[in-house]
């Protein structure tokens, strides 16, 4: 067991060192900008694993909270002539505000009815952003200029997959802090067992408005970061279809497992690009892997591979703790 | 003697049901202090009251001097006020060590998130403190080679003795105990009632429920009865063996015949 556990521990470093050389073998504009939106994806994956994968809440208006935080970047540019990095500052108050606001619900309605209701939130975000004058409609807002240091413009695909780069090395880098803390623990702790986390001193309500914080925070700079990228954004983007995505993509990685989130971000868009050469039929195909993934690697893909692969020892004995441990 | 928890006329009424009816205990400092009656007496319906998961329907609930009555439980936790639970809460997919971890946060705890990012040399200090704190109770509990394992996967007697670990992280006055002894065999109960008496010769005092007699007779000072709801005796567990009411309603003839409950321990 030991030889195998030592390379899946710089898994991770080995993870995002290719990421970081990805471009000089893809060099077709296409696959960089998958790539880019892959990344982004996964800086929401991040901050989505400390509502779902921590917290256990379900909660499916992530596509929504990412919109939000392109339309508000786009208007701040468009409208008010803000710089895009200035922008960012809205953008985060934004972020800081509907994480309350979604928070306090999370507080009265479990479960399913929490999904439910966070299903509803994203639809009347969509639906504002399509109908609403003064945000575009449905054509949304085009030339968003891009962030830019000095007399350097962020404009080709090269330039914006580096810069996305360091904002996910950034934010990995925050949220690998918070799993690892005092706050880590409560959210899992609040998933585990709300009432023993109460009796602990800790106030759940707290705990739960600060897990949904932290998630919108990171989604809508992820937002932002598209709107500045893209360069034109459209409310046909932030359907529930995206807010599920997300919640694919934690699952894909494992819920509540650190690594997974950014893996399963980049098959969750990749795959579907991957398949569609195939023709018509590659929405099929692509759903029968899913469902293969949800099945056969219940608890994320590598999590359950180094269980496939240490199956013989955990045979032969030992490796009795190995179906409950959860590396976060 | 002083009072550290003072129960006023507590009542509480599920629909029609009077669950607890006019309750007065009164929990002495450097006292264990024991509630015992028959199943669905109201004992359980008491101890939510006292530490907030359950609100009283009327009557107050003094503690160190301060009105707790419906305070919710995080607050009632951080007047010092600890508790286990009779069916075992835990955290079972973090460590031994991490649940006692939480047990902790309250006192190593400051600000929000953005505030432990911005102070990295603060949040370390606290989290190196609450560690070593987590490691000596782990050790003081006999848990301390299992610190790396999950909770979920421990034995059941374990689980019950880091539950109780996690309740003296958050240096309470005074721990609620639902029948900490339920389900454990005897050389686990044993080992149990010796880790209760070295907790309350640290200065912690304890209000348990316990069905086990001779657990209950051996460790508590004072015995408070319920049944339906009611007070039915207090007293000394000698006295309270000997009460003819608590005889009909609870104990059967053994204890009160042949006088087997014994003294107290007098401890403290």
């Amino acid at each position: 067991m030991k030889d195998k556990r030592s390379i899946l521990k710089y898994f991770p470093l080995l993870m995002l060192g290719m990421i970081g050389i990805l471009p000089l073998f893809m060099t077709s504009n296409y696959y960089q900008t998958i790539c880019c939106q892959a990344m982004l994806y996964a800086v929401v994956a991040l901050g989505l694993n400390f509502i779902v994968g921590l917290s256990g809440l379900m909660t499916l208006g992530t596509a929504a909270i990412y919109g939000l935080g392109a339309y508000t970047s786009a208007l701040c540019c468009t409208k008010l002539g803000m710089n895009p990095w200035a922008a960012l500052v809205p953008v985060l108050f934004m972020g800081w505000l509907i994480g309350k606001g979604l928070g306090y619900p999370s507080l009265r309605v479990q479960g399913v009815y929490l999904s439910l209701a966070t299903i509803g939130f994203n639809e009347i975000v969509r639906s504002f952003l399509t109908n609403l004058e003064w945000t575009g409609s449905g054509t949304g807002i085009r030339n968003i200029e891009p962030y830019r240091i000095g007399d350097f413009a962020f404009d080709t695909q090269i330039r914006s997959y580096y810069l996305i780069y360091a904002v996910l090395l950034l934010f990995i880098g925050i949220a690998w802090k918070i799993v690892n803390s005092r706050w880590g623990r409560a959210f899992v702790a609040v998933k585990d067992n709300p009432e023993a986390l109460q009796i602990c001193g800790i106030d759940i309500a707290n705990v739960k408005i600060t897990a949904f914080t932290l998630s919108s925070v990171f989604a809508v700079v992820a937002g932002a970061m598209y709107a500045h990228f893209n360069r034109y954004i459209t409310p046909a983007t932030y359907t529930t279809d995206l807010s599920i995505s997300f919640v694919v993509m934690l699952i894909i990685g494992g819920l509540g497992n650190f690594w997974g989130c950014i893996y399963g971000a980049y098959i969750v868009a990749f795959l579907p690009q991957l398949l569609r050469p195939i023709g018509l039929s590659y929405k099929l195909i692509y759903a029968l892997i899913m469902m293969c993934l949800v099945v056969f690697f219940p608890n994320g893909l590598i999590r359950d591979m180094k269980k496939y692969l240490t199956f013989k020892r955990a045979l032969k004995g030992g490796a009795a703790s190995e179906n409950n441990s959860q590396d976060r | 003697m002083k009072t550290i928890l003072k129960i006023d006329n507590l009542t509480k009424v599920f629909g029609g049901l009077e669950a607890v009816k006019d309750v007065n205990i009164q929990v002495q400092e450097r006292e264990i202090h024991a509630l015992i009656g028959p199943n669905g007496a109201g004992k359980t319906t008491t101890l939510s009251m006292i530490n907030g998961t359950l609100t009283p329907t009327t009557g107050k609930i003094v503690f160190r001097g301060k009105d707790i009555t419906g305070c919710p439980p995080h607050r009632a936790a951080a007047e010092g006020l600890g508790r286990t639970f009779q069916n075992i809460k835990q955290f079972g997919s973090l460590t031994v060590l991490e649940n006692l971890m939480v047990g902790g946060m309250y006192h190593h705890n400051k600000g929000g998130v953005l505030h432990m990012l911005l102070h990295r040399k603060e949040t370390r200090e606290l989290e190196r403190q609450v560690r070593e704190k987590a490691e000596e109770i782990a050790c003081k509990i006999g848990v301390r080679n299992l610190c790396g394992e999950y909770a979920g996967n421990l034995p059941y007697g374990r689980q019950k003795v880091l539950e109780l670990g996690r309740a003296m992280m958050g240096d309470p006055r005074l721990i609620l105990l639902d029948e900490p002894a339920a389900g454990l065999n005897p050389s686990e109960r044993a080992e149990f009632v010796e880790i209760l008496n070295k907790i309350y010769e640290e200065g912690i005092d304890l209000f348990l429920i316990e069905h086990n007699m001779d657990v209950v007779m051996n460790i508590s000072h004072k015995i408070t009865v319920l049944n339906f709801g009611r007070k039915i005796a207090e007293g000394t567990p000698r006295k309270v063996a000997n009460n003819a009411a608590v005889i009909k309603a609870y104990l059967g003839d053994r204890y009160g015949k042949n006088d087997q409950g014994g003294e107290p321990n007098a401890g403290g």
